[in-house]
């Protein structure tokens, strides 16, 4: 049995969250449209009209996706907006590209030169400030939304590998700046007017800055609080080059621990590499705290039915073996463990991604017991599905 | 971090939404929905004017009168409660120039033109219907009952300096709204660039914007290097130094447009 790639692997969740992208596109669109219409006398100029509502949503959805990543790293309940975040992303570059194409015709249309040599370099100086071709870092900033809405597919994940991919999709920052130059530049600066639209954009640009900030500075303080050290060998020479994550009471029960590799533990491959420590049914299991699919963090995940599953989209991955459940084939890397006690280590070097390692496994003790009685505590989510045969992707099963 | 999200139910996007999620999202997306209307409110109020352009459609109309070809085309009519002087224009983004360089023996004729309105604050345009197999062609020279009527010509002896946009006259006086400002720069670089004439709107605060027709330092239309020393300057703020006057209704700028500031 293969898999193969499907445009889209439709499921509730998708068709829900698409439908509420197209609603609040058209309700967008509808007060924009709305509202310009009742408050001028004349009758606005219909492409005129729609040039701006429609670069006026491309920008307030663009500042949207950018802020959805760090927001669900503070939050686990924004993952549903998370998971179809590229529906979000294709559906913003198709706005903005209705902008561009109502600009090429509209203001580039109907003249002695072609469109896009009209709209982009006549009459433009890069000199001055004035005269700058400021739809030009709109352009650029749509054929950076272009390749990143062309390459959006697991196809293309998978082509180009992960971490090129990766690398690719954080060029969305250069789009931002772009697209914010663009629009400081032109449409507000040039007209005696744009009081909101500069405090909106300036607000925006904080907000989004702040959450990666945020974001960022909680990452380092996580980093900090999980980062471990070489185990102390001086009474356990055993534990040479082993790393002490801490005692299994400290992990819930299907969930993990994350511990940072400090710089004590060697060359840079390892050093600060995340590994994400399980605990599942009375035994531990290691593996590396990045997923296969986009880099998303495991270890913020839980396992079901045996597999470690990724809080983004799902993805799943044996917690013995670090293999997805047939037929998907990805693979990520697992790492010894063992348990002496309650204390559990971790051998920092990588194995193989898919190599199998036999959970070291340790004695329940009434701290167990405690944890299963606890009713404030949900050890098993009912309302998760957890007898789902496969993750649906948009890579999907071939018979 | 790991211990609290054990505690509520784990999201996975193809299983069931769990309960807390589904509260959440029941919630908070209410909230999102009405703060991106307040966001679209808040955006459509602050877009530019769109300014009161008037551009005529239905059938195109016959206009008549006197027409001068310098500066640029313009049709000087006597028939309306006011005497009126139209920039006379092409379909698209071109002057009528080119047009009225093939008939010079045109120039202060009475004429009679097929063509379509555009007005905005008092100043008038006409965009020249196409040739049309049924109607002829748009603009005809009428016999001559009795002599033209020259248009008021007139040149003030000083220099001024003004400060104000440029703007190509067939945008702004309606074929787009608000056919100004920076968004508009590149159709108004194109319009000028393709023979449209190019005015310079002066406004000072709440008064009436006044309007004047630029012409190279000789009164002629701009053209060649002129033209291309104005382009970059089209929709900024930008003071002009030159001598006002007068042709039929419109006020005349002549530059130079070397000292744009």
């Amino acid at each position: 049995m293969t898999n193969r790639f499907v445009w889209v692997s439709w499921n509730r969740h998708k068709r829900a969250y698409d439908a509420v992208v197209l609603g609040a596109m058209v309700l967008y669109l509808a007060v924009f449209t709305g509202v310009s219409i009742a408050t001028t006398e004349a009758a606005p100029d219909p492409m005129v009209l729609a040039i701006r509502a429609t670069g006026t949503l491309a920008i307030v959805t663009l500042h949207i996706i950018l802020c959805i990543g760090p927001l669900a790293r503070f939050s686990d309940r924004l993952a549903p907006i998370l998971y179809n975040r590229r529906h979000l992303g294709v559906s913003m570059f198709c706005v903005a590209l209705l902008h561009a194409a109502l600009v090429l015709l509209y203001y580039g249309g109907f003249g002695a030169v072609n469109p896009v040599e009209a709209v982009l370099l006549e009459g433009r100086s890069f000199a001055s400030i004035d005269a700058f071709p400021y739809e030009l870092l709109g352009f650029g900033g749509l054929l950076v939304l272009f390749l990143l809405a062309a390459t959006s597919h697991d196809f293309w994940l998978d082509l180009l590998r992960p971490q090129v991919w990766k690398w690719i999709h954080m060029s969305v920052y250069g789009a931002y700046a772009l697209v914010v130059g663009h629009v400081a530049l032109g449409s507000i600066a040039g007209d005696d007017r744009g009081s909101i639209s500069f405090s909106l954009l300036g607000v925006g640009f904080v907000v989004v800055a702040s959450c990666h900030l945020v974001a960022g500075i909680r990452e380092l303080a996580c980093d900090e609080t999980g980062k471990r050290p070489l185990a102390d060998q001086t009474e356990h020479p055993d534990r040479e080059g082993w790393v002490e994550v801490g005692v299994v009471d400290d992990i819930p029960e299907d969930r993990a621990r994350v511990v940072c590799l400090a710089a004590s533990t060697g060359a840079p491959p390892l050093r600060g590499e995340r590994i994400a420590v399980f605990r599942h049914h009375g035994g531990i299991s290691a593996v590396t705290n990045v997923c296969a699919h986009q880099g998303g963090p495991l270890g913020e995940g839980k396992v079901i039915n045996g597999c470690v599953t990724c809080p983004w989209h799902g993805y799943q991955f044996g917690v013995e073996d670090g293999q997805s459940p047939p037929p998907y084939t990805e693979t990520i890397a697992t790492y010894r463990v063992r348990v002496e006690g309650r204390t559990v280590l971790v051998d920092p070097k990588p194995l193989p991604p898919g190599t199998r390692v036999e959970p070291a496994f340790f004695e329940a003790s009434p701290h167990d017991e405690r944890l299963f009685e606890d009713p404030d505590v949900e050890r098993a989510d009912p309302s998760v599905d957890e007898s789902a045969d496969l993750p649906l992707r948009d890579k999907e099963p071939d018979a | 971090m790991s211990e609290e999200r054990s505690e509520r139910g784990f999201y996975v996007g193809y299983a069931a939404l769990p309960r807390r999620h589904r509260v959440f999202l029941l919630i908070a997306l209410p909230i999102a929905l009405a703060g991106l209307a307040l966001g679209a409110a808040g955006l459509a109020l602050d877009q530019p004017d769109w300014g009161t352009g008037f551009w005529e459609t239905g059938a195109a109309r016959e206009f008549r009168g006197t027409i001068t070809l310098e500066p640029y085309p313009v049709l000087h009519t006597t028939g309306g409660e006011v005497p009126a002087s139209y920039l006379l224009v092409e379909m698209g983004k071109f002057g009528s120039a080119d047009r009225f360089t093939k008939m010079p023996e045109i120039d202060g004729a009475t004429v009679s033109i097929r063509g379509r309105e555009l007005h905005r604050d008092g100043r008038r345009m006409i965009e020249i219907d196409p040739d049309h197999p049924a109607l002829g062609p748009p603009v005809a020279v009428l016999p001559a009952d009795r002599p033209a009527v020259p248009p008021h010509r007139e040149n003030a002896p000083d220099a001024v300096t003004l400060r104000g946009e440029i703007v190509d006259s067939k945008c702004y006086l309606g074929a787009m709204k608000p056919g100004a400002g920076r968004g508009h720069k590149a159709c108004a670089t194109l319009c000028i660039s393709g023979g449209i004439p190019p005015v310079l709107v002066v406004r000072d605060g709440d008064a009436a914007p006044v309007y004047y027709l630029l012409t190279d330092p000789g009164g002629e239309g701009l053209s060649g290097s002129g033209l291309s020393v104005l382009l970059p300057m089209i929709a900024e703020q930008i003071e002009v130094r030159g001598t006002p006057g007068h042709l039929g209704s419109w006020r005349t700028l002549r530059i130079d447009p070397g000292q744009f500031k």
